[in-house]
């Protein structure tokens, strides 16, 4: 009975299936899904099948109308395998807007090609796509594919909105399993429940959204996985390759990273000999990391091999050691041998890199990491380090490492655990500027910035990556006046709890104040401007996420001709907003302008409504930045 | 006798400057504590590395197919200057295979070693075969890629390989200019009498040598059937001579980018080679570098191209019926064609001459290529009994074509040429925003070839199109606000990339941009556009502006609303390059400016024309007033679109004068007692 109820619910699905598949006019979309739409997923359904810990089908129908031009990314059907998966079956039908079928994909339209053919990576990766690369919009493309996994460590996530300017009709997901297999399940932004259900001895658990509007594309709204329903997936038991793990627990996961990282930590007599010449006569443990840090940044770059295993596995520290090179992986789990050898415990740590990610819940054990790190914990706190870069200082976690949950692998299993936060206080950029101006309106001008934290990133990466001419032509090129010429700079780093960048620029700007007859007009901001404008919306959707944070510090000292008086001197001004706080004043004594400035960015959530007080707010540090200055000849 | 002398004369010449300095001036794999010390050169002091010597040769040999192939091979000293440099020990060497036979390349004894300089001591590290990777790209295209070991700041490699290729086709070109600057770059090549190349070398740094010689040659023939050479026997010895040259440049600098050059690539150091005809002997020889009519016969029955237009002779014309009816001026004709072609069809890609679905697809799906439409167009027209041609040519950022020889993989562009009585009209379908007799400004970059019976070579070049914009403010101030009526009249390309900007957003949308640039005090009203649809004509953009005031003693006013930029387009303080940009620049400025009752004039610009080199340029700022009114005219122009280096500085000082000028301000005082 039961197999012939089977079959009869086959047909019915299949019939369904067809007559869906005879057409998707655009005519039949709902209203309310065009808006903010550059693209409409008419029916999306994956279908994931666990046949057991080492083999996974995962069966996909998508079907999706694009609307414009820049809903063509969508149009691609996407699959990348490895050693550890292939895709066996792959079918595509274009449509024309009243939904009919113009043609069907040729095998020999799909290409393949390694995932990155960049030097750095050298990988098993690679992809399998199509597109049928139609522009008379709108049009709407189907596929349906069918591959096969043979791991499990990884299981399928659903992300059923992929991103902002996408509406979706339906789109469901669902896990079919043996009644005894155990998974666990994470939701986010999804208000129902899974629909479960048993059939032949399978277990199904169904996910489904319908009639998801687009979200439209606005400035600082949040990233989109904080709005858009997801559902994560991890395994309790799972096999990759040859091995077996269990990630119920982080201390289970962290035990099967463990375990592929033994007898990996092996190193070579010289350089064993080489961090004890290193540590001989250091005394504090703070010192030693420091020192081998340097010196593990010295020997070795970054190049990404990543072969084997999924690539989850480091390469031995020998062949580090030798090689002078290796992926994350490898340079981490060099670095905790160097340190073991030193007597320092320091820890492989898994963590995943990027700004605005999605953080790992500590509720959720799964394999979600993309990147490793060298946690060093000693009496008073744990020193990070980022083993892939070759300049960054010892103990800073920049914003792609910051501020997150990561997994510290120890010999009893994972341990989970965040790294460091740079607050407000802590991001700080402080100018001083001592200027003097000649009779016909050149400046010359001696800067000196201080920028720490967070504020030093971007500085630090192109101090380092640039010989002193490129800084220079960066310099030529950047900085926020009409016309100059850079005299010399320098740049300092200073080893301080915080990373800090000294930074001196002395220049010269031909005709910046303009002297006429009588008067003298200058802008006294003389480097440090405000940037962004907005334009005014007051059909704002989303909250308002503000990531930046940190303190701006401006002073600036101009000595003008002398025999001026003030004629025309902005109010200082200062703007308290939730957003943060601005103030500016200049004023003049005998022929010194002292202009100051200070800005307080505020991180944080503010509510739709309240858009228009940040473009005022930013419109007005515009202005404020910009607000010239007028002396008059004392007569 | 004299000219017995003379020869002498050279010869000796040349063989004392080959003792001098004809040799690179280090042996590879011999490395001393003192090669060490080599610092950053003079010439580049912005590199992260060094190139100490760079030596290749290419022979063409027998290979084991009965024919010829050529064996490469390469070897490099660098110098890693700063840990940045580490990049330069990356390599990628991609390998061909060939698509339809057996032909193919293969790399061969990938050799290197790093040394490093440790207390005094060189110590080797290797380069391990089981480090060498090969990524399969596609079926004919593999890459070798490597990292050289133990590199870091200091370090020196080596490296060496070996490339055995069947593509005589493409001979090895060689690149003197790369990414890191160069001691010592040499290329050597030793190619049969049976072979002849045209050699295309293109930079801007002269040769240190350059020099050929015959020298004969026995060269044995093995393997394979027939052969290509058409003769009969297995391995024969053919014997013959060679020809060898060898160049080399010294102290080259890396290329590095600056702005407003068309494409980089036109002033990289390197040398190319193009077949032009095989000799075997006791045959005829075979041409293979074609002239321009044989090229342009070949490309008019290809299938992706002019195939295409034989084709589309039987079902353009019904399509053309609803577009024509009642029009009978030929000119008309032509102007309702290229309309329809442009308004109907969408052009998803712009980087090849050849059509993709070809013409019968693209009028069922209605996109393709710029080749799709703009042939398709001419089919129409040739359908009406229109002279149309194609027109070949390479946009901007592609790097110039050749005059003189037809190197079709240079061409990436095809436009219409349409000759209607005496006038001629050059067409572009492709984009939705050009007009009739209209072309983008990517197209004009030199030589183009019309592609007639006899192909003649037509030259776009940026110098013939001018750019003319004008700006006409009117601005009053009454007592609680500043008002203006704005007016600009913009240029053609200008225009067309507005059009760009509110047809992909919209026209709400591009004034919007302009009360963001002002700021939110500002309000915009009785905005309008004129000839926005009319898209064979420039557009004109109007709108009021107005912000309140206060009844202050003093008003500052900037007179120039609209300047010409807000900051040196010219940055940097030196150049390498010419300067080429898109157009000439001509824009005018004029202000009306109406002194509020109960005002004077206290302080105004002076006016003043300067002159860029004379004639290149020209900036004027004229200014006047009376009681009642300021009125301001500003102009900059420029005679020609593209600039010697040393042209720049006087460039940069005339921009950055402009500049300043036009951000003075005006000064209206309050008259004490009226």
């Amino acid at each position: 009975m039961i197999s012939r109820n089977y079959i009869f619910s086959a047909l019915l699905l299949m019939m369904a299936l067809r007559s869906y598949a005879a057409d998707y006019p655009v005519s039949s979309i709902p209203k309310p899904l065009v808006k903010y739409a550059n693209a409409v997923i008419r029916l999306r359904e994956h279908e994931v099948e666990i046949h057991s810990i080492n083999k996974v089908t995962i069966r996909e129908h998508y079907v999706i109308t694009i609307l414009n031009e820049a809903g063509d990314n969508h149009a691609y059907w996407t699959e990348h395998y490895s050693k550890l998966n292939s895709v066996d079956r792959i079918e595509g039908t274009l449509y024309d807007a009243a939904g009919n079928k113009i043609r069907t994909l040729k095998k020999s339209e799909i290409k393949d090609e390694p995932v990155s053919s960049q030097m750095t990576m050298v990988d098993d990766n690679r992809v399998k796509y199509h597109n049928f690369f139609h522009r008379e919009y709108p049009y709407t493309v189907e596929y349906q594919s069918t591959r096969t996994e043979s791991q499990t460590m990884f299981l399928p996530n659903w992300s059923p909105v992929p991103s902002r300017g996408v509406s979706v009709e339906k789109s469901s997901f669902t896990l079919i399993s043996d009644i005894d297999y155990q998974y666990r399940v994470k939701t986010y932004n999804y208000p129902s429940k899974s629909i479960q259900s048993t059939l032949r001895n399978k277990r199904l658990e169904k996910w489904e959204v319908m009639q998801v509007p687009a979200a439209p594309a606005e400035y600082a709204s949040p990233p989109i996985h904080e709005i858009a329903p997801y559902v994560s997936f991890a395994p309790t038991s799972f096999r990759i390759d040859d091995f077996r793990g269990d990630m119920s627990s982080w201390k289970e996961l962290g035990k099967f990273q463990y375990h592929l990282n033994k007898g990996m930590d092996v190193l070579p007599e010289s350089d064993k000999q080489k961090v004890a010449e290193i540590v001989r006569g250091l005394n504090f443990d703070e010192e030693k990391v420091t020192a081998i840090y340097r010196y593990m940044q010295e020997k070795t770059h970054y190049v990404g091999i990543q072969l084997g295993i999924g690539g989850w596995r480091p390469f031995p520290a020998e062949m580090v050691s030798s090689k002078g090179y290796g992926d994350c992986k490898a340079l981490s789990n060099y670095m905790v041998a160097l340190l073991k050898e030193a007597g320092i415990k320091a820890y492989y740590t898994l963590i995943r890199g990027g700004e605005y990610e999605r953080d790992i819940p500590a509720d959720f054990p799964a394999q979600v990491f993309n990147h490793v790190v060298c946690a060093v914990p000693l009496k008073n706190d744990t020193i990070w380090l980022e083993c892939t870069s070759q300049t960054v200082p010892s103990g800073y976690m920049g914003k792609f490492t910051g501020n997150r949950n990561a997994l510290l692998i120890t010999e009893d299993g994972g341990k989970l655990v965040r790294t460091p936060r740079y607050r407000q206080s802590d991001n700080l950029f402080h100018s001083n500027i001592m200027a003097r101006l000649d009779a016909s309106g050149n400046l010359e001008m001696d800067v000196m910035n201080n920028y720490q934290a967070e504020c030093s990133d971007d500085l630090h990466g192109r101090i380092h990556a640039q010989s002193r001419e490129e800084q220079q032509k960066y310099l030529d090129k950047n900085l926020d006046l009409p016309h100059y010429e850079i005299k010399d700079f320098s740049y300092k780093e200073l080893q301080n709890k915080l990373p800090v960048i000294e930074e001196r620029i002395s220049l010269t700007a031909a005709n910046y104040a303009q002297i006429s007859g009588k008067r003298l007009f200058i802008i006294p901001n003389l480097l440090n401007k405000w940037n962004s404008k907005l334009a005014i919306d007051t059909a704002r959707f989303y909250d308002i996420d503000l990531q930046e944070t940190r303190i701006e510090s401006d002073t600036v000292t101009i000595e003008v001709p002398a025999g001026y008086r003030a004629e025309s001197f902005p109010k200082p001004l200062d703007l308290q907003t939730d957003f943060g706080r601005y103030q500016s004043a200049a004023e003049l004594n005998g022929n010194i302008i002292r202009y100051t400035r200070r800005l307080k960015l505020n991180q944080g959530r503010f509510p739709a409504k309240s858009f228009n007080d940040l473009v005022r707010f930013y419109d007005q540090m515009y202005k404020a930045d910009r607000a010239r200055l007028v002396l008059v000849k004392s007569e | 006798m004299k000219i017995n002398r003379l020869f002498l004369c050279t010869f000796l010449f040349f063989s004392l400057a080959s003792i001098a300095q004809d040799k690179l001036p280090f042996k590879f794999g011999k490395l001393s504590p003192a090669d060490f010390t080599q610092g950053v050169p003079a010439f580049d002091t912005g590199a992260h590395a060094l190139v100490l010597g760079d030596v290749g040769v290419s022979r063409i040999v027998p290979n084991f197919n009965g024919g010829f192939g050529y064996e490469f091979e390469r070897r490099i000293r660098v110098k890693i200057l700063d840990k940045n440099g580490v990049d330069a020990g990356k390599f990628l060497i991609p390998v061909y295979f060939s698509k339809t036979n057996d032909s193919k390349e293969e790399v061969k004894s990938i050799k290197g070693t790093t040394y490093n300089l440790d207390a005094g001591k060189i110590t080797e590290t290797k380069l391990e075969n089981n480090q060498v990777f090969t990524e399969k790209q596609s079926r004919n295209y593999h890459i070798k890629k490597f990292s050289m070991p133990a590199l870091k700041e200091g370090s020196i490699f080596e490296l060496s390989y070996r490339i055995e290729s069947d593509f005589l086709f493409e001979f090895r070109p060689w690149v003197f200019q790369g990414d890191y600057p160069c001691l010592w770059s040499e290329y050597e090549i030793e190619v049969p009498e049976y072979y002849d190349y045209v050699y295309l070398s293109q930079g801007f740094l002269p040769y240190h040598i350059s020099t050929k010689k015959e020298v004969p040659r026995a060269y044995k023939i093995r393997g394979g059937d027939a052969g290509t050479m058409g003769l009969k026997q297995n391995d024969f010895t053919l014997n013959g001579s060679a020809m060898q040259k060898r160049w080399v440049i010294k102290n080259i600098p890396s290329l590095k980018e600056e702005s407003f050059t068309t494409s980089l690539e036109n002033y990289r150091s390197k040398i190319e080679f193009q077949l032009s005809s095989i000799r075997y002997p006791n045959s005829n020889p075979i041409p293979i570098l074609e002239d321009w009519p044989k090229v342009t016969e070949n490309l008019m029955s290809h299938q992706n191209f002019g195939d295409q237009l034989k084709k589309a002779e039987g079902y353009v014309e019904e399509l053309l019926v609803p577009v024509l009816a009642g029009i009978t001026d030929p000119v008309e004709k032509a102007r309702r064609i290229y309309a329809y072609v442009r308004d109907n069809y969408t052009c998803t890609s712009r980087g090849s001459m050849y059509t993709s679905t070809g013409l019968k697809n693209l009028i069922k799906t209605k996109s393709g290529n710029v080749a799709d439409l703009n042939l398709l167009l001419i089919a129409m027209l040739k359908s009406q009994n229109i002279e149309a041609y194609p027109v070949i040519l390479s946009t901007r950022s592609q790097g110039q074509t050749h005059q003189i020889y037809p190197l079709m993989d240079r061409f990436n562009y095809v436009i219409c040429a349409a000759l209607i009585a005496e006038s001629e009209f050059l067409l572009d379908a492709s984009s939705p925003d050009l007009g009739f007799d209209k072309l983008d400004i990517r197209c004009y970059n030199g030589h183009a070839r019309v592609l007639m019976k006899d192909p003649v070579p037509i030259y776009l070049l940026a110098d013939s199109l001018l750019e003319r914009k004008v700006t006409m403010a009117t601005v009053i101030v009454d007592k609680d606000s500043l008002k203006g009526g704005i007016q600009t009249n913009f240029g053609y390309y200008e225009s067309q990339s507005r059009r760009e900007y509110i047809r992909e957003k919209s026209e709400n949308a591009y004034f919007e941009q302009i009360k963001t640039s002002y700021g939110t005090d500002y309000s915009i009203t009785r905005t309008h556009i004129d000839s926005l649809k009319k898209l064979d004509l420039p557009i004109k953009v109007y709108y009021d502006l107005a912000i309140g005031r206060e009844g202050e003693d003093i008003i500052y006013l900037d007179p120039v609303l609209v300047p010409f930029s807000r900051e040196n387009p010219f940055k940097s303080t030196s150049r390498m390059y010419p300067v080429e940009m898109p157009y000439r620049i001509d824009e005018t400025y004029l202000l009306n400016f109406e002194i509020p009752e109960g005002y004077k004039v206290d302080e105004l610009p002076k006016s003043v024309k300067v002159s860029l080199n004379e004639s290149d340029g020209s900036f004027e700022y004229i200014i006047n007033a009376d009681a009642s009114r300021i009125k301001l005219r500003t102009r900059v122009s420029l005679a020609k679109a593209s600039f010697n280096p040393e042209d720049y500085d006087s460039l940069r000082e005339f921009f950055g004068f402009v500049i300043k000028k036009q951000a003075e301000q005006i000064v209206l005082k309050k008259i004490a007692n009226p």
